[in-house]
């Protein structure tokens, strides 16, 4: 989601530039008055929605990670370090 | 060892098989909080109905009984490397004392007393196999049951192992503890510190929880001893008609000081073990070009170089033999196998060796499997003798020409040589399910070269 082009500040600048309204003749005057305001309840919706999920992602990811080299005969024990992991919140990886 | 040692371990804990190689690479004094959290000594496992044949139940069983019962060829006996693995060098270790008459501290005297030298020599010129990793050890010899008798390996192994075999009706291994002493694995975590010591509270923690009593259950059931004195164990698996003993007090070794220690590996390396007969097949086809040929140059380096070969202990032997075969969809130095041989160790034909191998140019397409069956060829002309032998083939690509598995095959049952073991590295785009093909037929095994080729190569080498 981090990675989705829409939401940099690249794609957003572009987004205004095609919001904008177009100097028109009145007929088209209203329309493009309204057009703004809508954009605006929706973007911040999405928004809030966006800061929803990251601030979700962020809690449900691990806050950190342990690095442990281990020998080669520990392998079977790799799910018992992994279960630490998932009780404190931290990625254990085992190498 | 060797990452603490330059100071490249990028990794916040260790857990290793002994607390002598941390304290042998901590040179920059960065670990930290170190504590033991479970143990196994090193046994000599042996089929129950040998061991009743040799005498040996509830018997001391000496070293030279061992030997005497390998030259015999009443045992054909599995241990690892002692350069690459801590099993292995808690075995040779104690080789070492017990033909050393059982000093309290081993000294460079002992090694080079040439009454040692000769028995330790011949104790490891009766292995059948010999591995970089006890675990994968003990899985070939469940997998291979019948090819082999005994093993030294941790006494959890030998355990683990005799419940797979007890559940498939097989005959057990039954453990001998030696009785001048193996060495006794202590399995420490420790805390590797780089200044911040933001995750030292994590890693205390983390310690705790393994230490904890539920946690140390689990460790129990699978053939460890914990507790404080390393003395409680489950019953179990812990099961007197296995040989295994609690209550048996563990001879264990002390080991020399660290220059001993050094010296000791070097002779292993260099003078005490099986040689080895090694043919690297090596991909030279077009995308290996670039990077791709630079690392490979830089593995063979790490191997072949006899001043770099030392820092990982791989240095070459006398009776070693060493051959190259270069590929792509052919043999590109099929004619010229002599100039890419090298027999001994002189580090002036193996530097050369590797000059061809630096100033070779990258070619076509990809046969991976002519070139192991061209090395199974040569091993038969030039003779195995009484060495390990071992193919490693390293490749990048998917193998796109050639008639494929079958030509490896035909090679085997016409060179009579069906227990070479291949080694496949897995590199750039290579196939793994071509080379695990090749692994699983051969015994062999396939290590994943993308991310650190120069480790890949090292771990195959482990394995002669």
């Amino acid at each position: 989601m981090l990675e989705d082009e829409s939401w940099s500040p690249r794609a957003q600048s572009n987004r205004s530039a095609v919001a904008r309204p177009k100097p028109s003749d009145g007929s088209r005057a209203a329309e493009s008055v309204s057009e703004p305001r809508t954009n605006g309840w929706v973007f911040s919706l999405m928004a809030l929605a966006f800061v929803s999920l990251v601030v979700l992602g962020l809690c449900s990811r691990p806050a950190t990670t342990l690095r442990v080299v281990a020998g080669s005969g520990f392998s079977s024990f790799e799910p018992i370090l992994k279960r630490w992991g998932e009780k404190n919140a931290v990625d254990v990886q085992v190498t | 060892m060797l990452m603490l040692e330059d100071g490249s371990i990028d990794s916040d804990a260790i857990w290793e098989g002994d607390s002598l190689w941390t304290s042998l690479g901590d040179k920059q004094q960065l670990v930290k909080n170190s504590k033991s959290i479970m143990c196994s000594p090193i046994v000599f496992g042996v089929k129950k109905s040998l061991a009743q044949e040799l005498g040996w139940i509830g018997k001391d069983v000496r070293m030279q009984d061992i030997l005497s019962a390998a030259e015999d060829k009443r045992l054909r006996v599995l241990m690892t490397s002692a350069s690459q693995s801590n099993s292995g060098a808690s075995a040779y270790f104690g080789f070492l004392y017990a033909f050393a008459g059982n000093p309290d501290v081993l000294s460079s005297e002992h090694l080079e007393d040439p009454a040692v030298g000769e028995k330790v020599r011949r104790i490891l010129d009766t292995l059948d196999r010999t591995s970089e990793s006890s675990g994968w050890m003990r899985d070939h010899f469940l997998a291979r049951y019948e090819n082999y008798d005994a093993m030294f390996n941790y006494e959890s192994h030998v355990l683990e192992m005799n419940q797979k075999l007890a559940a498939s009706g097989r005959e057990p291994l039954y453990i001998v503890y030696p009785a001048e002493g193996l060495g006794v694995a202590d399995f420490p975590l420790s805390f590797v510190s780089k200044g911040s010591g933001d995750k030292a509270p994590l890693f205390r923690s983390l310690q705790d929880y393994l230490l904890s009593e539920p946690v140390q259950r689990e460790f129990a059931a699978k053939g460890r001893r914990v507790g404080p004195l390393c003395d409680q164990v489950d019953p179990a698996i812990f099961r007197p008609e296995w040989g295994a003993d609690a209550a048996h007090t563990l001879n264990s070794f002390k080991y020399p000081s660290e220059p001993v220690i050094r010296q000791a590996l070097a002779l292993y390396q260099t003078a005490f073990r099986k040689p080895s007969f090694t043919v690297y097949c090596l991909d030279y086809s077009a995308s290996m070009k670039g990077k791709g040929r630079e690392q490979l140059t830089q593995a063979m380096r790490t191997l072949l170089d006899q001043q770099q070969a030392s820092k990982y202990l791989f240095q070459g032997a006398p009776n070693d033999v060493t051959i190259v075969l270069a590929f792509d969809d052919q043999i590109i130095n099929a004619n010229e196998s002599g100039a890419w041989t090298v027999r001994g160790n002189n580090p002036e034909e193996l530097e050369r060796l590797l000059a061809r191998i630096e100033s070779q140019p990258t070619r076509n397409r990809t046969d991976i499997y002519r070139p192991a069956a061209v090395a199974l060829s040569l091993m038969k002309e030039q003779g195995i003798g009484d060495r390990f032998p071992a193919i490693i083939l390293m490749t990048d690509g998917q193998s796109n020409s050639g008639a494929g598995i079958g030509q490896l095959e035909q090679a085997r049952a016409v060179t009579g040589l069906d227990s070479v073991p291949v080694f496949g590295i897995t590199f750039g785009e290579a196939d793994p399910a071509q080379l695990n093909s090749i692994a699983e037929l051969t015994d062999g095994r396939v290590f994943d070269g993308t991310k650190d080729l120069v480790g890949a190569f090292r771990k195959a080498k482990g394995n002669n």
